[in-house]
């Protein structure tokens, strides 16, 4: 009797036991499957980020534009129409030679409404900058001809958290003319700055050739120049990461303010 | 005693009766969790597949970048090769290129972006009246698919797969900055 009652014990203590086994890989399966994908899945996205920003520069550079400000290419009256990106060159070659080597605001405003209608679709979910920037490192002039930039914020205060709460995110666009104080290169605490703070970032560069006409009597100055847009993922960046973008070194405008950018 | 024992004892398998319980029970875990785990792979590797076949029409159709027209359209459109998905692809209207006079048979004629459920095919000669049997054929639009088969997109939902991604398109002789939209999903 007493036999078979341990019998009986021990056949329960296994089963209980393969219970506990069984549980813990369904655990760890539920684990695996849960994960499962999310390499492939990044990969996708930053596939489509990295397909999205190179068909995004050629789409911006080689679009048409007219030739006079306020008009709109649908308009039949629209009667003189360029590629973006001669119109660009053209601006740039033209530019007031007084150290502020910057697209014309009218131009600025024009490649703003471009850029800002080719990245509509994906304007609500990641934040993006586009710039023209001059390789030749000037010491007499703006490196950077161009600059966008399209910024996820927050009207609430985030604390250590990171989710805005819903309804308080807001999207805003500046039009910024990066310079330090010292008047050294502008590169390191901007863009390399930000550049540090954004997840999974696509980027998409062009070279292009501008060229500066000093005077009607000398020929033109060709000057080498990149193209960039870069797009990642909307992000609430915090001040003290980034700093003001209205003070320098980024001395942003609110894109959507008449005054914005100065002439 | 025996009689006593015999009483108690409901043999072999009847004493381990209560053991069977958590065994079963662990079984019954084991089995939904491994068909659970199958099936969802199965759904994410579909997923997946799909993504990656967007993707890759997508890459087909931008090409370079630039379409220079109709005909070129056509051109990349043959160059699709998709097995087990079906697609469709289409050019969609920029707001810097929309005009609302072109799209007269909608309700709501006003921009309202990319919507997949909603698409705004771009049609490069949108007051010629095209004849009854190729009704469509000036809009920038293919599939795999003919025309009258074509599902309503919004009940195929879960199983859709879309990428938009904006392109030049050659149009009157101005480069037009548009959208090209794929969407695929499995029949």
């Amino acid at each position: 009797m007493r036999k078979l009652n341990s019998k009986g014990q021990a056949a329960i203590t296994d089963a209980l036991f393969f219970l506990l086994i069984v549980s813990a890989l369904a655990t760890l399966l539920f684990l695996f499957i849960n994960q499962y994908g999310i390499m492939v899945s990044d990969e996708v996205k930053r596939s489509y980020g990295t397909d999205y920003a190179s068909s995004a520069l050629k789409t911006i550079l080689y679009g048409s534009v007219p030739r006079n400000a306020g008009e709109k290419l649908a308009d039949a009256e629209t009667q003189e129409i360029d590629y973006l990106l001669a119109a660009i060159k053209e601006d740039y070659a033209y530019a007031k030679d007084d150290g502020k080597q910057r697209l014309s605001p009218e131009m600025q405003k024009t490649l703003h409404s471009n850029i800002s209608a080719i990245m509509k679709p994906l304007s609500e979910q990641f934040d993006y900058l586009f710039y023209v920037y001059r390789i030749d490192s000037p010491s007499d002039a703006d490196e950077f001809a161009y600059l966008l930039l399209h910024i996820s914020g927050c009207k609430a205060e985030i604390s250590s958290s990171e989710f805005c709460p819903e309804g308080e995110g807001i999207h805003a666009d500046y039009l910024c003319n990066p310079k330090t104080l010292s008047g050294q290169s502008a590169v390191s605490s901007t863009l390399d700055a930000l550049t540090m703070l954004i997840p999974n970032s696509a980027q998409s560069v062009s070279s292009i050739l501008l060229s500066k006409v000093a005077d009607s009597a000398s020929s033109p100055k060709t000057v080498p120049a990149r193209a960039a847009i870069m797009l990642w993922p909307a992000v609430y960046l915090k001040q003290n990461e980034t700093g003001d973008f209205a003070s320098a070194p980024w001395n942003c405008c609110d894109a959507s303010k008449t005054y914005c950018p100065a002439g | 005693m025996l009689e006593k024992k015999r009483k108690g004892f409901l043999g072999p398998i009847g004493d381990d009766l209560p053991s069977l319980v958590p065994l079963v029970f662990a079984l019954i875990i084991f089995f939904s969790t491994f068909t659970y785990a199958m099936n969802s792979m199965d759904s994410r590797n579909e997923d997946f597949d799909a993504d990656l076949a967007t993707l890759g029409i997508a890459r087909i159709m931008r090409s370079n970048g630039y379409i220079t027209g109709y005909e070129d359209f056509r051109r990349l459109c043959g160059n699709i090769n998709v097995s087990g998905l079906n697609y469709e692809v289409a050019l969609v209207e920029t707001e810097l290129t929309y005009d609302e006079s072109n799209y007269a048979g909608y309700e709501d004629q006003r921009f309202s972006g990319v919507d997949i459920l909603d698409l705004r095919i771009f049609d490069s000669t949108p007051n010629i009246k095209d004849d009854e049997e190729d009704r469509k054929a000036s809009e920038f639009f293919c599939s795999n698919i003919p025309i009258s088969e074509l599902p309503e997109l919004i009940e195929i939902g879960q199983r859709l797969s879309s990428r938009v991604f904006p392109i030049v398109l050659e149009d009157a002789k101005i480069a037009k900055p548009m959208f090209l939209v794929v969407i695929t999903w499995r029949p």
